[in-house]
């Protein structure tokens, strides 16, 4: 069986070359492909951090009058803080509205912004050189209920929210963390200082670490990157409110339409003298403009793979349409000599798997050249290399073996209905 | 007319070889020319960028301090106007804001808007050709006095003060401030970054906002050269003037990067953040890396089709050849008739790739070439059916049709016309 197998692909030796060409180049793109989404689909299945109904949280951007407007108002020398206390004011004006259950400032606090406040902490005083990557995100207390932050020690909101009130800070967990053998576990309770200080001066510290909470990517595409450390910003401190960016709103579900309806219409809402709120907006709608982009790359490549799929489906069908006419005759002698449709479906299949198991070598030799010589990148740190390497190879694999099974079913198909009194009176 | 009877003969004998090869070679045909035609966004002369091919761009500053740490962002007007003003070659300077602001935008009393603004000079208008179906543009008098003058889009001026009002003369607000409406111009195209806004107002200058390092602002520039001189003169020019700029940065502790500016349109278009030199070679390899794939690997299955069509044609060529017919004109003849069903398949691929990028693109393309989009609309538009259809775009898929058949059938054509003709006559079509 095996030789036979053999003998009859090595006599169509010429179609079988493009064939394996065809195939080789498929399985190589397919590779580069399924390694290029890989790691965005990974990270798209990872949780967010907050909660996710992402339509009940809204954004408004906080501006200030200009003074060459005729509407600008002049305190004098108590600018800054009569324009902060105006701020407090409409911030206070939502939290009276019945459809509102939380509001809060933040700078950089927000996900689907592409901002990012980098830096690597240790335990204040420690000897650890690789330390924690963090993006930090300043946020009010309001901000835990806004977001929904997610405790990984089982605490609620409202724990949360004292902890950040006490004026503490909340440190993240991250699969780097685990890789660098660092437990985020240890700082709670403790101080933290930047890596980053310079030798002779004496390291800033944060306040101390009250609890773990979940990482707070800044996409959901986000793979590989740091993870989220979270410090109070004082609403009731001048200093620290005028550097806010945002007010974040959590609405009760589904009462999005009152606050935007209010907004419009109820200028206490957006204005008091130079304090105002612009561009109000959910962080849903925020999350698909930051995330366009990544998403349509990511359906870009499927339909790339699609396409793939689709080449050698065609392909294996046209070819294979083509042998099992030509075989008409041979197919009818062998089921006279006694063998069954499933031995001629059987030499088919068998046929195209040889060829795709050639095919398969080849391109291995071949991406394994391309990524030596960076054509391809691959990222193999930190266990990566399951999301960069085993994902496209078993993805490929699978893929290759169904299009490979599709293509072929149908002249095997038309291969197990040959008559053979018909066929040998035709011949 | 024998090519067309011959075409529908096939499809009567081989319904499914022939309708394979057509929808094999609509899809080929489809995603090559929707590859092609995505990348000629960038670079196609179209209002109010009909003048591309001439414009250029300085647009943004990458200063290294000596201690390591570095900054990068647009240019002051004063270093903007020290590397790019007088350049030989250079016919006109404009001034612009490198990125645009989201302002809110109302007529006073009214509900305000968030719009897209662009801070521009008067010779913005000279190298962008707006259509002004209200007003004019402001002056360069107006934009030195920083006068608080304003040209709305069509579709802005609709949204603020309702269809068919006359609005030239008109007070908005742009964030609180009041502006007096000059203009009204045709709507720009989010697709078109550099040009594209819904309100101009003029740049402020001399007083432009500095940036966090000395040298660096929110000011761009925009040129238009003369058609003699080409980009890499001015490069030449631009780099001149670094080197200048460079000597006097260096005793303050500081060097500016020179990254190839200016750029031409495409360029432009990959210029990843502010302080990288842009590659465009990696783009255009991938592109044709990409040609090459969608062309190659369904002209392998087309083949194996084309040779699968041509087995019932064994007789036929045992015939002719028999009776003295040249294998040549046996060629030409497979080719010829293959051709029609390329090109069948190519101009349903064509209308396919019109469709797609019309209505759908934007569900898989991200024309812009930036990493984030702040702008919805951005994320909405498709390409118009002027940027899209040219002949350029025409000659190009009938090309790709030609070569498409001559991968596809120029072997089996010429394997058919060497046909023993005895051995063919004895096979009796099969």
């Amino acid at each position: 069986m095996k030789r036979a197998l053999l003998k009859q692909i090595g006599n169509e030796w010429r179609d079988n070359i493009w064939l394996i060409i065809e195939l080789t180049i498929v399985t190589i793109v397919i590779w580069f492909l399924i390694g290029t989404i890989s790691p965005k689909l990974h990270a798209l299945f990872q949780p967010m951090g907050i909660a996710n109904d992402y339509e009940n949280v809204y954004i408004a951007s906080i501006n200030w009058i200009p003074e060459e407007s005729p509407e600008f108002t002049d305190f004098g020398e108590d600018d800054n803080h009569n324009n902060l206390q105006d701020l407090r004011y409409i911030l206070s004006q939502f939290r009276g509205k019945p459809y509102v259950e939380a509001v809060g400032v933040h700078k950089n606090g927000l996900p689907f912004f592409f901002s990012a406040f980098n830096t690597a902490y240790r335990a204040a005083g420690s000897e650890d050189s690789i330390g924690y990557s963090t993006n930090q995100r300043l946020m009010s207390t309001g901000m835990v209920k806004v977001l929904g932050l997610q405790s990984l020690e089982g605490l609620s909101t409202e724990q949360l929210t004292e902890i950040l009130e006490k004026g503490e800070v909340l440190i993240s967990n991250h699969p780097i963390y685990e890789y660098t053998g660092r437990n985020p576990a240890e700082l709670v309770g403790k101080q933290l200082e930047s890596l980053y200080n310079r030798e002779n001066e004496e390291p800033e510290l944060t306040p101390r670490v009250g609890a773990l909470i979940r990482a707070i990517p800044r996409s959901e595409f986000e793979s590989m990157n740091v993870g989220t450390t979270i410090l109070p910003l004082d609403e009731n401190n001048d200093e620290a409110l005028q550097g806010a960016w945002d007010v974040a709103i959590r609405v009760k579900s589904g009462m999005g339409r009152m606050l935007e309806e209010d907004f419009r219409n109820d200028i206490s809402l957006s204005r008091l003298r130079n304090a105002r709120l612009t561009e109000l907006h959910t962080l849903a709608q925020q999350r698909y403009m930051t995330q366009y982009i990544p998403t349509v790359e990511l359906r870009l490549y499927i339909s790339g793979i699609c396409f793939m799929i689709f080449i050698i489906f065609l392909g294996l069908l046209g070819t294979f349409w083509f042998r099992v006419q030509q075989r008409t005759g041979e197919i009818a002698l062998r089921k006279v000599t006694g063998a069954t449709s499933d031995d001629i479906v059987r030499r088919l299949i068998g046929e195209v798997f040889v060829l795709f198991a050639i095919a398969v070598i080849i391109a291995t030799v071949i991406t394994v050249i391309l990524v030596k010589s960076s054509v391809i990148p691959v990222y193999l740190e930190y266990g990566y290399w399951k999301q960069s390497v085993l994902t496209p190879t078993i993805g490929t694999l699978l893929i290759m073996s169904i299009a490979v099974m599709l293509g072929v079913w149908f002249p095997a198909y038309r291969a197990m209905r040959v008559q053979p009194a018909i066929a040998l009176k035709e011949e | 007319m024998n090519y067309i009877r011959q075409i529908l003969y096939d499809l009567k004998q081989q319904p499914l070889v022939t309708w394979i090869s057509l929808i094999g070679t609509a899809l080929a045909i489809f995603l090559i020319m929707a590859v092609f035609m995505v990348n000629r966004v960038n670079v196609v002369e179209v209002s109010p960028e009909s003048n591309r091919s001439r414009i250029l761009y300085g647009s943004y500053m990458d200063i290294y301090f000596d201690n390591g740490s570095s900054g990068s962002g647009g240019l002051t007007y004063e270093s903007a106007h020290e590397i790019y003003s007088n350049l030989k070659g250079i016919e006109i300077l404009s001034f612009i804001e490198t990125w645009n602001t989201t302002a809110e935008i109302n007529v006073p009393g009214q509900q305000s808007i968030d719009i897209e603004v662009k801070g521009v000079d008067a010779n913005f208008w000279k190298i962008y050709d707006f259509h002004f179906s209200q007003g004019v543009p402001f002056d360069s008098i107006a934009v030195d006095a920083g006068a608080h003058y304003a040209v709305i889009t069509e579709d802005t001026a609709v949204r603020l003060f309702g269809k068919g009002e006359n609005v030239v003369g008109r007070e908005i607000q742009i964030d609180m401030v009041p502006y007096i409406i000059t203009g009204v111009v045709n709507n720009a195209n989010p697709l078109m970054p550099n040009s594209y806004a819904r309100v101009y107002r003029p740049v402020k200058l001399k007083d432009s906002d500095p940036g966090w390092i000395a040298y660096l602002g929110e000011l761009g520039t925009v040129m238009l050269r003369h058609d003699n001189v080409t980009r890499d003169d001015i490069a030449k020019e631009v780099q001149a003037r670094y080197a200048a700029f460079n000597n006097r940065l260096q005793k303050e502790g500081m060097q500016a990067m020179y990254h190839g500016t200016p750029f031409d349109t495409e360029t432009k278009s990959l210029a990843f953040g502010s302080n990288t030199t842009p590659d465009i070679q990696t783009p255009r390899r991938q592109r044709l890396i990409t040609y090459i794939l969608l062309l190659l690997l369904p002209a392998i299955n087309l083949s194996s089709m084309t040779r699968s069509r041509m087995r019932h044609r064994v007789a036929e060529i045992g015939v002719r050849r028999a009776f003295g017919c040249r294998r040549s004109r046996i060629v030409w003849q497979l080719l010829c008739e293959n051709f029609f069903i390329t090109l069948a398949g190519g101009i349903v691929g064509l209308g396919l790739s019109m469709i797609f990028i019309l209505f759908i693109s934007n569900y898989f393309v991200n024309y812009t070439g930036d990493f984030f989009i702040d702008n919805f609309d951005q994320t909405v538009t498709t390409p118009t059916f002027e940027m899209l259809f040219n002949w350029d775009s025409f000659g190009f898929a009938l090309l790709l049709c030609f070569i498409l058949n001559l991968l596809s059938a120029g072997i089996p054509a010429w394997k058919a016309a060497r046909i023993n003709p005895a051995r063919a006559l004895n096979s009796r079509g099969k």
